[in-house]
């Protein structure tokens, strides 16, 4: 091979590789110009709320029980599982709205006051759940009482940051009038993991 | 792996350096060939910009590197207070000016504040309104693009009124195995549970017994204590306090259990007594008179620890007068004063009556009840009354001298069919009844004992 064919060859792969590199970076500018452009659906914005989660079932997971005064029963699992997305549900709705309507239907006692006033009007919030890993720590011999323990995933949104963490809760569910109720919602201290900071609409 | 932005560029800028000096050293090369050079190397790290650009946009951990690497921005906040207290939460800057946002997250969503810097620092106070649920309290604080975070915790204060004991089940039975479980939910005065370890007293007392009185930790809210039962019935209190705060009553039951062996006899229910005295109670001779009802009841049904079983309870008597299949009669009764009563009807015939009793699945032993022949004696007259034949009935006299309970039926039964022509209660030991001619000649029955009447002559 003649020196002068060596360098057309290594310029052709120049060239091959220019190019490539070339259509990559354009094709991840692009990308990046595309994800920054695009907002939300305008449409979204007039999209009714469910009033229940549509995936409640897949929200919530438990974790094995330890050794408990009385076993869980199947239905009583699925019927906590439940009651405790839709009692998040119902904190969004307070959050984002004020409406305190419902909230005594999965919070009973001093809670479901507290939840009532966690609406703050001049700065409204919402907190979208992700997803909840239930642990039970304590059922009553007669099955009114559960104590239980979440690792949550939560997103909270406050129009100046979208904030998802990942938080532990200690809780008390009571079985009142047919219908599981939160009476106790507390956060464990030092369990706080603040996965992403995104600014949103200021 | 290092999937960070920096690594990515550090390697793909090292890669191509180390080309363009081979190049360059190998050849010397052309102005073409450096020409073609410098422009992949330009447009190499232009794609390398945008690269990092792009991977800058999805790294999820970028909060986590700004919050614990941003010494812009500090927080001073108390680590815990008490619920219901106002604080202050301190932020500083390396800015001496700008607008500081704070965020707070807590259980039931966040809140939002922001100041002003002055000189660095910016002071937010948080209203007593505002810490009133226990927990814990993430501080979020930003400046442009730095943040820092912190916590604090909110402690519950001390115990109100009513510590209320639930408890459940409300029924355990008296034998010393089965458990009932009181649970209490203590809370402070905005409704926390109390922090763990907080002791609360559980008393529960029967008749001056104490199945339980002790000191039970609060975990996680939650006070339980199981409570084995006694062996005496009754309904058991329950109180709960933590200090000086205290609350309702609760109370639950304390059940006999499964029967002990017990008797039926023959009589009213009343003391206890031996057999040989349940014996001595039966009538001499209980006539077979198909009307009488005699009591028969149970002896007093307690558990194995001499507890009575409650009123109410169902008690069924079996009642034997011939085989099984055809003769078996069931006598619904309940428990009362500690005791079940039936009646027994008296058979028509002499004989053996057997009779049993059960309770909760337990049985008695059989009690054989005699009946005597009643015998008694009479005569039936036939009279013709405006063509009707009237048959006039007794005196009835017993083999005991009296006449037969009023309502013993006399059946007029025709010797050549066979087939009941006619029946009459008696009253006072006698009887009238009219039947057509045709119907003689007849046997008026009664009890057994039989009298034949013809037409009259």
């Amino acid at each position: 091979m003649t020196s002068r064919s060596a360098k057309r060859l290594v310029a052709a792969l120049v060239a091959v590789s220019v190019l490539a590199t070339l259509f990559v970076g354009l094709a991840t500018i692009g990308l990046v110009s595309l994800r920054s452009a695009t907002g939300a659906d305008p449409a979204s914005a007039f999209t009714a709320v469910p009033q229940v989660p549509e995936d409640i079932g897949e929200l919530v997971e438990w974790t094995e029980d330890p050794v408990l005064d009385r076993q869980i029963e199947p239905t009583t699992r699925r019927s906590i599982a439940a009651a405790w997305a839709r009692a998040w549900h119902r904190i969004d709705l307070v959050n984002r709205t004020g409406a305190v309507d419902g909230v005594d239907v999965w919070f009973v006692g001093p809670l479901a006051d507290q939840v009532a006033s966690s609406f703050d009007p001049e700065n409204p919030s919402s907190v979208s759940q992700q997803s909840h890993e239930l642990s039970a720590t304590f059922y009553s011999l007669d099955g009114s009482v559960i104590g239980l323990r979440s690792t949550s995933s939560i997103g909270r949104s406050n129009g100046l940051r979208d904030i998802v963490s990942t938080e532990e809760f200690e809780a008390v569910m009571l079985l009142s009038d047919g219908n599981w109720r939160m009476l106790h919602l507390k956060r464990i201290p030092g369990a706080v993991t603040v996965t992403t900071v995104e600014k949103g609409p200021s | 792996m290092d999937r960070s932005p920096h690594y990515v560029a550090r390697i793909l800028t090292e890669h191509t350096l180390t080309t363009m000096a081979q190049h360059q050293t190998n050849r010397g090369g052309s102005h073409r060939f450096r020409l073609f050079a410098a422009s992949g190397a330009l447009v190499f790290a232009l794609s390398l910009a945008a690269l990092y650009l792009f991977a800058a946009t999805n790294d999820d951990s970028r909060y986590v590197a700004a919050a614990s690497q941003s010494p812009e921005i500090t927080i001073e906040a108390p680590a815990e207070v008490d619920a219901g207290t106002a604080l202050d939460v301190v932020l500083r800057s390396a800015e001496p000016t700008g607008t500081i946002h704070l965020v707070a997250l807590h259980a039931t969503g966040s809140y939002r504040f922001e100041a002003e810097l002055k000189d660095g620092t910016a002071t937010i106070t948080i209203s007593p309104d505002r810490t009133t649920h226990a927990g814990a309290v993430t501080w979020l604080a930003h400046l442009g693009a730095s943040t820092a975070s912190a916590e604090t915790v909110i402690s519950s204060v001390g115990p109100i009124d009513p510590v209320v004991p639930l408890v459940g089940p409300r029924t355990v039975i008296a034998d010393g195995a089965d458990e009932t479980m009181v649970v209490v939910l203590p809370v402070d005065r905005f409704g926390n549970p109390l922090v763990d370890g907080s002791s609360v007293h559980i008393s529960a007392e029967l008749a001056g017994d104490r199945p339980f009185d002790g000191a039970v930790a609060v975990q996680a809210g939650i006070a339980a204590q199981r409570i084995r039962s006694t062996t005496d019935a009754g309904t058991v209190t329950v109180t709960s306090r933590v200090g000086d705060s205290a609350g309702p009553i609760g109370e639950y039951e304390q059940v006999p259990g499964t029967p002990q062996q017990f008797q039926v006899r023959f009589g009213l229910a009343g003391p206890r007594q031996s057999d040989d005295e349940s014996r001595s109670r039966q009538p001499k001779l209980p006539l077979a008179d198909g009307f009488s009802l005699h009591p028969i009841s149970t002896t007093e049904l307690v558990d194995l620890y001499n507890n009575v079983l409650p009123d109410g309870l169902r008690v069924v008597f079996v009642v034997d007068e011939g085989p099984a299949e055809t003769g078996r009669t069931l006598i619904d009764a309940t428990v009362q004063n500690g005791a079940a009563t039936a009646w027994l009807r008296a058979p028509e015939t002499a004989g053996v009556v057997r009779v049993s009793a059960e309770v909760s699945g337990q049985s008695s032993p059989t009690l054989e009840v005699g009946f005597a022949d009643a015998a008694p004696q009479f005569e039936a007259v036939a009279e013709r009354v405006d063509g009707i034949i009237e048959i006039s009935i007794g005196p009835v006299v017993l083999a005991t001298g009296s006449y037969p309970t009023d309502g013993t039926i006399a059946r007029l039964r025709s010797v050549d069919s066979g087939d009941i022509a006619a029946t009459a209660a008696l009253l006072d030991g006698t009887a009238t009844v009219s039947i057509p001619a045709t119907a003689l000649p007849v046997d008026v029955v009664i009890l057994g004992s039989s009298t034949l009447v013809r037409l009259p002559s």
